[in-house]
């Protein structure tokens, strides 16, 4: 099982932040190719772990630059709206040493499109976490 | 314009009871306000929806348990 380790002197501030490619998810690959459309390209950007949040979501953004289409609508209460509709998307996450997770992410939108994603219990629990205080440092394996 | 997926999503609010009796914990895949079948993972749901339908709009929900 492939795992991945990074280690931040600012970890304590910045949190656990580990580089990603966003990419359409495996099982999405034939019809691009079958539809003679180029795959698209994946998307760079980093993702941030957060132990406390029950639910990943991805920025606005990562949706619209992979072509993506929706595969799940979820009702979502947020500080200023009850059962506001938001879409979920199959997608691949490649993580650093070919860690790969796969699956239906939630989007959260925004006024500003964004590439930023948070990975919350829903995927962690698909894997193993260590965070190392005093390495500064944090593993992640699925 | 309706947004996509509105329809599916009513339908499986209306089935969710007999869903969740039938087929707790398992993951539904709805096309076009038609049930097209039930799995035991996302991956399974993700992987017919895609072979099935192409890069389409289609709801997958995973059923809650009772």
């Amino acid at each position: 099982m492939p795992s991945f380790t990074i280690r931040d002197p600012q970890i304590r501030s910045t949190g656990m932040v580990a580089p990603v490619s966003v990419c359409i998810h495996s099982d999405a690959e034939a019809p691009f190719k079958k539809s003679g459309i180029e795959l698209p390209k994946p998307i760079n950007t980093h993702a941030k772990i957060d132990t406390g949040a029950d639910r990943s979501v991805i920025g606005s953004g990562i949706a619209k630059l992979l072509g993506l289409k929706p595969a799940g609508v979820c009702s979502v209460d947020t500080p200023s709206s009850k059962n506001f509709l938001c879409y979920e998307y199959a997608l691949r996450l490649v993580f650093p040493n070919d860690v790969v997770w796969q699956g239906i992410m939630l989007e959260l939108p925004a006024a500003k499109e964004s590439v930023e994603i948070l990975i919350g219990r829903d995927i962690l629990g698909h894997g193993a976490l260590i965070y190392i205080g005093y390495d500064n440092s944090f593993s992640l394996c699925f | 314009m309706t947004q996509p997926l509105q329809e599916e999503f009513k339908v499986f609010q209306q089935m969710e009871n007999e869903l969740k009796a039938a087929h707790p914990g398992k993951y539904v895949l709805i096309k076009d306000s038609k049930l097209i079948g039930t799995y035991n993972s996302p991956s399974e749901a993700i992987s017919e929806a895609y072979s099935r339908f192409g890069n389409v709009p289609f709801f997958i929900k995973q059923i809650a348990t009772q």
